[in-house]
Formats: C-alpha cells, structure tokens, sequence
C-alpha cells in the first residue's frame, strides 16, 4: 500500500494515463505493468514497434530475508458444477474434454485462422498454451510469471477489500492522510462488511461462531490439485 | 313514400334499444375508446406498476436473488435509518446537493433559454433549439469523445495541458478521481445536459402565449421585461412549468450513472459520486441484498412523490388540474 500510495505522492509517477497502448507507442511512456489485453494490442496493432519491445516478470517486492514475492493475480474464468446436477459424471466428462491440451489448441487454431491474430486464447491449459503462436521469449516470461500466480482468497464480504483498497489509496493521495490510519479505517470497514455477510450465510450468529468457513489458501489448493484424478 | 321509410325507421329503433342491454350499450358508446387505451394500460399495469408493487413487497424481506425472499418486517427500514453510515455519510448529503442543485439549477436554466429563444425570428430560433436540445439525446456518446478527454487525469487532458501552459498549476490534477471535483464536475455535466423534453415544453407553452396579453400589460403599467415573465408569462404556461418540473426532478433523482461513467469505477471513489441510485444499485447488484436495495428504493419513490406535491401545488391551477 505504501508502494503504490508513494509512487503517485513523492515518485510522480503519472496518476492517470488515458490510454496506455497510445502513450506507448508515441514514446511517452516507456514502461508499464499492464494486462493481456494491452499484450495483444501491442502485439497485433502496432507494428512499428515490432522487435522493439519486450515483457518481463512482475515487480518483485524483497522481502526481509532477500527472498523476492512476485505475487499477482491472474485468473480469469473458471468452471463450475453445481452439487444438485443430476449428470456429474456427463459434467465431469465434459469439462475433463474442454481442457484438454488436443480441445483447447484446436479452439485457439480456429479462433485465429477465423478471426485473425487478436483473437489470441489465453488458454488455462499449460500444455495448450506452449503451444499458443506467439514469440519463444514472452512464453517463457509468461510462464515463469504463472509460478506467481495467486488470487486473494475471496470470502463472503470480500468485495469490500477491493473497494476498501481503492478508497484508502485515495485518501492517501488525495486527502494526503497516513498511510496507517488510512488503512486502520479500511481494516474496520471491511470487518464490518464480512460479519455482515457471515451472519447472513450463518457462519456467525449474534457474534458467536457457529460453523467453521475455510478460507481457500493456497496450500489447500496444491492439496486438492493432487488429490484429484 | 318518406313517411312510411320514417316509420319503418322509427319502429326499428325502439326495437333495438330494448334488445341492448345496459353492457352493450356502454360498450358502443365507450368500448372502442377503452380498447384503444388498453394497450396502453396492460403495459403500464406490467412494466410500471406490478414493479412498483413488488418492490415494496420486496422491501419488507431479505431476498438473495437465489432463494425465496424471507419475510423480516419493517429491519430493513430500520437498518437503513440506523446503522447505514455510508447513506447517512455520503449518499443522502450528496443527493441533496445535487439534485438542490441541478434540479432548480436546470428548470430556470431551461426556462431562461426558452425565454431568450422565443424572442428570436424563426429560424434561428430552430437552429438554436437544435443546439441546445442535442446534448440532452448524445450524452453518452457526448461522455465518452468530450468529457472525458476533457477531464482527463493525465498531462495531455485539455484542461489539464491548459492549465498547466498558464503555470497554474504544476501537476495535472485528478479531476474524475479526486472527492472534491467530481461532484462538481458530475453537476456541470449534468446541467449542461438538462435541456430536455422540459425545455422544448416551455418553449412550446411561451410562444402560445397571447400576445394581447402583453400589450394589455403594457397599457396597464407594466414597466420592464422582468415584471413581465413575473406577472404574465408565468401564470399563462402553467401546464408546461408543471410538466418541466415534473420531468427536472424526476430526471434528477434518477441520476446514477454519471457518477459511475465518469469516474470510470463503481463505486465512485471515496464515494464522492454516489447517489441514491448508485446506493440502491450497490445493494442490489453488487452485495446481492435485493430486500434492502428495494427499501431503498422505496424511500426514493416517497421523496420523489412529496416533491412531485410540492410541484403541483405550485403549478398547477384550477382548469387543468
């Protein structure tokens, strides 16, 4: 929070850029943390850059012991299938059928060769996405940068932290309040907000914890990818 | 020969009013302008009214959206009056301002520019009610291609470079992310897009105004334009202030979504652009409490009819309505 609220405040890095693909090409800008949309706009619509541009890792923050966290997010749709299905095997079927690496490359193949090279498909499927047409270098950054790949966990509530985030920053630039209070007002905030939502699925009642809510970590999913077939 | 085809008329006659009952009398006489108004009222009755009606059915449950809405009474109303602190904080202030603001704010400005266009000769009166109708249809696209460009937040914004050639400023300043210009901003944009179906109204209602009127008034001592509009231009268009007021405040309660557009984040940051339509939306769409969202909006319906009162007191007189 501090990095993100001191870049703006004391680095003058620009607050706002109205659109980061123009400024780019114009020279204006030389460098950014941006998204897969923005990777296909250079890629596809500015060919005057081609060869001269290239992607790296995410920033890093070092940590006390040296060890560098390049945490991000990452996912962008997911599966689902609901326990009242009267066809889980068909679902299970279906889905292990879509994400298979032979599926999801001749969907990417087709998309391309009927709409053109924008319609680059990010495909979840490790295998798949080696395979994706686009230079040898970016695939191995993008890779590396998939090791990182975390989401916050998202509880009943959770909508609150991403607002929450969103206001304390902008009271911290704006308002030119602490960074510290700013977030300590946050912190209750979004409290608030969670054992609203706990009391309304009945993890709590009255204050009093009733059933026990497990937070997805990250360990637990490692946990379930092995015990899956 | 006419008489005895007058007596055949006039045996026929009797006849067939005896065979009409009273139904079918009724139905020749109104039944076709009944049915022609039907269509009109099945719409309303399914798209204006059952909503409304559950609405307020919804506003005394705790509804999810996926399970059936569970009855809790008047909690909603009493949550919304106690311990919602973002509507007492910055809902409720910044609904008041604006629309205490671009409510009668763009009702006289839409009556001064009616009263200035009505003073012109034809044609350029056309053009200029052209002119100044147009940002009330294109304000989308209006948003996008001006406003923002306008607005932006980054050197290049046109009041941003502007200001910052002058050496007014040194930084360029955040004017849709910051809390204390988006509100004006969302008011400027908001009366600059106010002229409409109101302002054609008035318009229409100042040049059927008899103009024997004003030459009586003349005669009668009136000495400056100004006791003009007072005395006699106001009285005669009383249906049409009527009908700009109506429309002003319900166009301006209804605001929501210029907060959103502009600042390009829903919420608004710091909740500076949030109205009570963002507020209902919130609840509604984002947190999935469709019971208090429709509260809510139940309260905006009981202000939006005790100003709509107010505006008919004030308007209306007694051969209309």
């Amino acid at each position: 929070m501090k990095f993100m609220a001191e870049s703006f405040t004391i680095y003058g890095m620009p607050i706002q850029t109205a659109n980061f693909y123009d400024s780019f090409r114009y020279g204006n800008l030389p460098i950014g943390v941006s998204n897969f949309e923005t990777y296909i706009k250079l890629m596809t619509a500015a060919p005057e850059l081609v060869g001269l541009w290239d992607i790296d890792l995410y920033p890093a923050t070092v940590l006390e012991d040296g060890t560098q966290n390049r945490y991000a997010t990452g996912s962008a749709q997911s599966s689902i299938i609901f326990s009242k299905t009267t066809k889980p095997e068909e679902s299970w079927e279906f889905l292990k059928w879509w994400m298979s690496t032979d599926t999801q490359v001749s969907f990417q193949e087709r998309l391309i060769v009927n709409y053109g090279q924008t319609y680059l498909w990010n495909s979840a499927n490790l295998e798949a996405f080696k395979l994706a047409p686009i230079p040898r270098e970016h695939k191995e950054v993008i890779l590396e940068q998939w090791q990182w790949l975390q989401e916050p966990a998202k509880i009943p509530g959770s909508y609150m932290q991403e607002r929450e985030i969103s206001n304390a920053w902008n009271r911290i630039v704006f308002n030119g309040v602490n960074p510290r209070i700013a977030i300590d007002d946050s912190i209750v905030i979004i409290n608030r907000e969670i054992t609203r939502k706990m009391e309304e699925f009945g993890y709590l009642q009255n204050g009093v914890k009733v059933k026990e809510f497990s937070v997805p970590t990250i360990d637990m999913v490692r946990r379930w990818m092995e015990n899956a077939d | 020969m006419q008489t005895s085809l007058s007596q055949e008329f006039e045996l026929e006659v009797p006849k067939e009013n005896k065979r009409n009952s009273g139904f079918q009398h009724w139905l020749k006489k109104e039944g076709s302008a009944y049915s022609m108004v039907s269509m009109y009222v099945i719409l309303f009755l399914i798209f204006i009214a059952a909503p409304v009606v559950v609405a307020g059915l919804l506003s005394f449950t705790n509804f999810d959206t996926i399970q059936f809405p569970r009855f809790i009474g008047l909690k909603n109303y009493i949550t919304l009056l106690t311990q919602d602190d973002i509507f007492m904080k910055y809902v409720l202030p910044n609904t008041l301002q604006f629309a205490a603001i671009v409510g009668p704010g763009g009702y006289i400005l839409s009556f001064l520019l009616a009263w200035i266009l009505a003073q012109l000769p034809k044609l350029p009166r056309t053009i200029f009610a052209l002119i100044l109708y147009s940002p009330s249809m294109t304000s989308g696209v209006a948003m996008a291609v001006v406003w923002k460009t306008l607005f932006s937040g980054d050197q290049t914004g046109y009041l941003n470079s502007f200001l910052l050639g002058l050496n007014i400023i040194q930084e360029p300043i955040q004017w849709l992310q910051s809390p204390q210009y988006l509100m004006v901003i969302m008011i400027l944009v908001t009366l600059w897009s106010s002229m409409g179906v109101g302002f054609l109204a008035m318009l229409a209602g100042l040049l059927d105004v008899n103009p024997e009127l004003y030459e009586a008034a003349r005669i009668d001592g009136i000495k400056n334009r100004f006791q003009e509009i007072i005395y006699i231009t106001i009285p005669s268009m009383r249906p049409q202030m009527l009908f700009g007021a109506v429309m002003a405040l319900v166009s301006t309660f209804q605001a929501g979504a210029i907060g959103v557009v502009l600042s390009g984040s829903n919420p608004t940051p710091q909740y500076a652009g949030q109205l009570i339509v963002n507020h209902i939306e919130d609840y509604g769409f984002l947190r999935y409490e469709m019971g208090y969202a429709a509260a809510v909006s139940v309260v905006l319906l009981i202000m939006v009819l005790l100003l709509d009162r107010l505006a008919v007191n004030l308007f209306s007189s007694e051969d209309y309505l």
